[in-house]
């Protein structure tokens, strides 16, 4: 069951309405079932594989805070049967394709796979989330005593497929102290799920048109073109998941539970380390408290282990987008650019430190603020080529492009490094583009400015109907017939 | 506890939520009222540019209704169209050459006077389709003398057909047609029935297309390309990109994309797509067949009624192709069809004469080439010139 879709818009309204109709022992189990549904909805025998890791890490969690001496078996086992379960499910066919490319010169061939697997909707978020589970209680967290409880957390609909990433502190008192009906949140939860829809299938969908004809045929375009597909990617793979990831927060509101929130402006972002602290924030926190932090963190012995243990992060971080090699290039990438950074800025340091304090001045200046932003921007768009493009050979190609601009720099006549996009004459987004991409930029900016004056919240009541009305016209009107999944459901 | 009513209601007013939603449909009753009066939309109009409104848009500029129209499947256009790009010698544009040259000229051979015959065959045609064409388009001073409806197995049967709803012909036709006594009876899942009420209620989204059109009108008004889209402009779209559009949009054909050469024997070997019909036959759905079937009674009802002479053609098949089909499912459809045509006093010529088409009038199992479309019409007309129920319909005065 697709959040953009017309099973979506009448499940919500019929769950919301029974929760908060019923007597208030009945509603968690009714969010709860209404959970299993939801999963059901895609392939029913999956629930087996969701009811088995809840039990399972359930037990886990007591056996792990009861132990005396032997929490860490408790501990390995626990996270070792998440993460086999992930693997076989994830990790299955790449492992034997990879295992396949390395005895291949030897002239051996991998295994044949004995059958199909396929990828439950939504295990790399759960499973996530119970090895944070296992993992606090571990570090001294109470397990959690209801078993009802613990299940919701897992399942919660809202959050099932694609996050975010809840931590259960924050999660179980909810459960234990419910939320009154409120208009508030009734309000703040709409408004939330029509911004959502708005970003995924106005914007996100319409560009994803238009991207996956530059990704999937570089070949056609100029290296001007592949800037304006890959600036266009940034935006939809934003105004997807920050799209997905409204509609989650904004449902989740109309039952009173708070989840928490997963972009902050991200291309607004100064530097790698800033882009990664407002990009898919769940998951970026989850990779530095449970892999980061126990590789050792920044508080190593030597300086090298650092830059290891931000390398290590960031490459898992990649492969649990997807299993293949493009995904864990783009960590690499990105773990390369934070160990990129975090040497400029100790470099800064020792300059300050050094009488050179001009440096940093310069760097924190307005202008070397938005330069400094733009350059971000930049980064973060090359790490998306590698992440959207199907290959590396694609990715290859479309860098290349890139970064010499092709017909530019090899000496041919400057007519034949002109766009290519201006010759297409439909379908309409090709020449839309043009327009819509400063617009978007613009927007980003103007969000930051919204949010920081807390515009929304100290408009009139009647300008905030408007909006809605607004907003639910846009979406009636404009959402393309066919709306794809969101792109962070393939995780 | 009670609550009293005008609490709920104080309440539910204090939502910016709940004043949105009434705003909005005051924005709609606005947009109801406004377009019935001031006429904002045109449904005739497309964002869409299928091969249904390409044609209705060509049969509505004709300047008098023409004495034949053809309706049927991309059996009947492929005929039309190859057969007349051998027989002119040109290359021949789809979306825009509607009429039949080869009828015209085979019929003006045995008749005499010129017939004009206008082509509604339009691929995936089903016979849904074709009734619905019949009752919103030819109709008025637009009716035709004789309608000419050639039909396949495949036209009742298609196993990825989910309702007669679901067509681009249905939803083109339905924005300018009242279709409100078939409204439930063609649509068959509930997602379709939610959509269908939905569309009743709200005014915004069952003029979803004319809206879309506006934003079209809109952003080619702004961008600074892309003006030419719906012209005959030489469009420099590649193929790559239209074939990935065309994933989204299937329905969607360009003013010069669909062209069609005179028939070349070296460069159109015959394409054998028997898998594809042995699937398309392996699961005939049967609510399908008799939906689809009592559609075709309600177009031979229809023309029993408006006076217009219509005529059934079984089209040709390759012997391979019916061979695919359950044993005796071709002559049971033949006979079902042929009878149906006789209680409406429809005619019914079956034109699968194995000794008349050969292999090499064939581009696939079904589907005939510029060799086969121009002997497919000249036979027809022959068959049609004995047909005393024909020439007295065509002679006949409007």
């Amino acid at each position: 069951m697709l959040f953009n879709s017309l099973t979506y818009a009448i499940f919500l309204p019929i769950v919301v309405a029974l929760y908060w109709v019923s007597p208030v022992k009945f509603r968690v189990p009714i969010l709860l079932i209404a959970s299993y549904v939801f999963y059901m909805s895609w392939r029913p025998i999956f629930i087996l594989l969701i009811l088995g890791l809840t039990v399972v890490n359930y037990f886990f969690g007591f056996y792990i805070s009861k132990s005396e001496n032997n929490k860490k078996p408790w501990l390995i086992a626990a996270v070792a049967t998440n993460l086999v379960t992930l693997c076989f499910f994830k990790y299955a066919y790449f492992l034997n394709d990879s295992l396949g490319s390395l005895i291949k010169p030897l002239g051996m061939a991998p295994p044949a796979m004995a059958f199909d697997i396929v990828l439950p909707l939504g295990i790399s978020f759960f499973v996530f989330e119970f090895i944070h589970y296992v993992v606090d209680v571990y570090r001294g967290s109470a397990p959690i005593k209801s078993f009802m409880a613990f299940a919701l957390f897992a399942s919660f609909f809202p959050t099932q497929i694609a996050g975010p990433i809840k931590r259960f502190q924050d999660f179980i008192p909810q459960f234990l102290n419910p939320a009154k009906f409120s208009i508030k949140d009734l309000d703040s939860g709409v408004s939330l799920i029509l911004m959502g829809l708005f970003k995924k299938v106005l914007i996100a969908d319409n560009l994803a048109f238009f991207v996956q004809g530059g990704f999937q045929h570089p070949e056609l375009f100029t290296g001007l073109d592949l800037w304006l597909f890959t600036y266009a990617f940034a935006f939809q793979i934003y105004f997807d998941f920050s799209g997905y990831t409204d509609i989650a927060r904004g449902s989740a509101m109309l039952f009173g539970y708070k989840v928490p929130i997963n972009f902050n402006l991200p291309y607004l972002a100064k530097n790698i380390a800033d882009f990664w602290h407002r990009w898919h924030i769940s998951l970026s926190t989850w990779l530095r408290d449970y892999l980061f932090i126990p590789l050792g963190g920044s508080r190593v012995s030597a300086k090298w282990k650092v830059y290891r243990n931000l390398m290590i992060t960031m490459a898992l971080g990649g492969l649990w987008h997807g299993a293949a090699g493009h995904f864990l290039v783009w960590g690499i990438f990105h773990g390369a650019m934070l160990g990129l950074h975090k040497l400029f800025k100790d470099g800064r340091e020792w300059l300050s430190d050094n009488g050179y304090s001009f440096v940093s001045s310069a760097v924190d200046s307005k202008l070397g603020t938005a330069l400094s932003t733009l350059f971000t921007f930049h980064v973060v768009c090359i790490g998306w080529v590698l992440f959207r493009a199907d290959t590396m050979a694609t990715a290859g190609e479309i860098l290349k492009k890139l970064f010499f601009m092709d017909t530019v720099f090899s000496g041919m006549p400057s007519y034949a490094a002109a766009m290519n996009l201006p010759s297409i004459n439909y379908p309409l987004i090709y020449p839309a583009v043009f327009l819509l991409l400063p617009l978007l930029a613009i927007s980003h900016v103007l969000m930051g400015y919204i949010d920081k004056t807390n515009w929304v919240a100290r408009s009139p009541k009647v300008i905030k109907a408007a909006w809605v009305c607004a907003l639910m016209l846009m979406i009636l009107v404009f959402s393309p017939d066919k709306s794809p999944k969101f792109i962070y459901f393939q995780f | 506890m009670m609550v009293s009513k005008n609490s709920i209601l104080k309440t539910l007013l204090s939502s910016f939520a709940v004043l949105g939603l009434g705003m909005f449909l005051a924005v709609d009753a606005g947009f109801r009222i406004a377009d019935k009066n001031l006429h904002l939309t045109d449904p005739h109009n497309s964002p869409i540019r299928s091969l249904i409104w390409w044609t209705a848009k060509g049969y509505l500029a004709e300047p008098k209704a023409p004495d034949i129209v053809l309706l049927g499947s991309s059996l009947m256009m492929t005929a039309h169209h190859a057969g007349d790009a051998t027989k002119r010698n040109e290359i021949v544009n789809e979306v825009k050459h509607f009429h039949s040259t080869c009828m015209e000229d085979f019929l003006a051979q045995k008749g005499g006077q010129k017939p004009s015959a206008f082509s509604f065959a339009i691929a995936g045609q089903m016979a849904s389709d074709a009734y619905l064409i019949a009752r919103s388009l030819l109709v008025g001073d637009k009716q035709p003398k004789v309608i000419v409806y050639g039909i396949a197995p495949r036209d009742l049967i298609d196993n990825t057909l989910p309702s007669p709803a679901s067509t681009e012909t249905f939803r083109y036709l339905d924005r300018f047609s009242d279709f409100s006594d078939i409204a439930l009876s063609a649509r068959t899942s509930a997602n379709e029935f939610i959509q269908y009420g939905l569309e009743k209620a709200i005014y915004t989204l069952s003029h979803r297309p004319d809206l879309i059109c506006l934003q079209h009108k809109f952003a080619y008004s702004l961008a600074p390309f892309g003006k030419d889209a719906h012209t005959d402009a030489q469009i420099k779209t590649p193929f790559a990109l239209r074939a990935i559009a065309r994933m989204d949009v299937p329905d969607d054909n360009g003013a010069n994309e669909l062209r069609i050469g005179p028939y070349d024997k070296a460069t159109e070997p015959f394409r054998d797509n028997t898998t594809e019909y042995r699937h398309r036959y392996a699961y005939i759905k049967q609510k399908t067949y008799k939906s689809q079937l009592s559609y075709l009674n309600k177009l031979m009802s229809l023309c029993k009624q408006q006076g217009i002479q219509l005529v059934v053609v079984n089209m040709p098949l390759t012997p391979g192709n019916v061979s695919l089909m359950a044993p005796g499912f071709y002559d049971q459809y033949k006979s079902t069809v042929a009878a149906m045509a006789r209680e409406n006093g429809a005619g019914f010529l079956d034109m699968n004469k194995q000794d008349a088409f050969e292999q090499k009038h064939f581009a696939d199992t079904v589907h005939l080439n510029g060799l086969g479309g121009v002997q497919f019409f000249k036979l027809l007309s022959d068959e049609l010139a004995l047909d005393r129920s024909f020439t007295a319909a065509l002679s006949a005065t409007q």
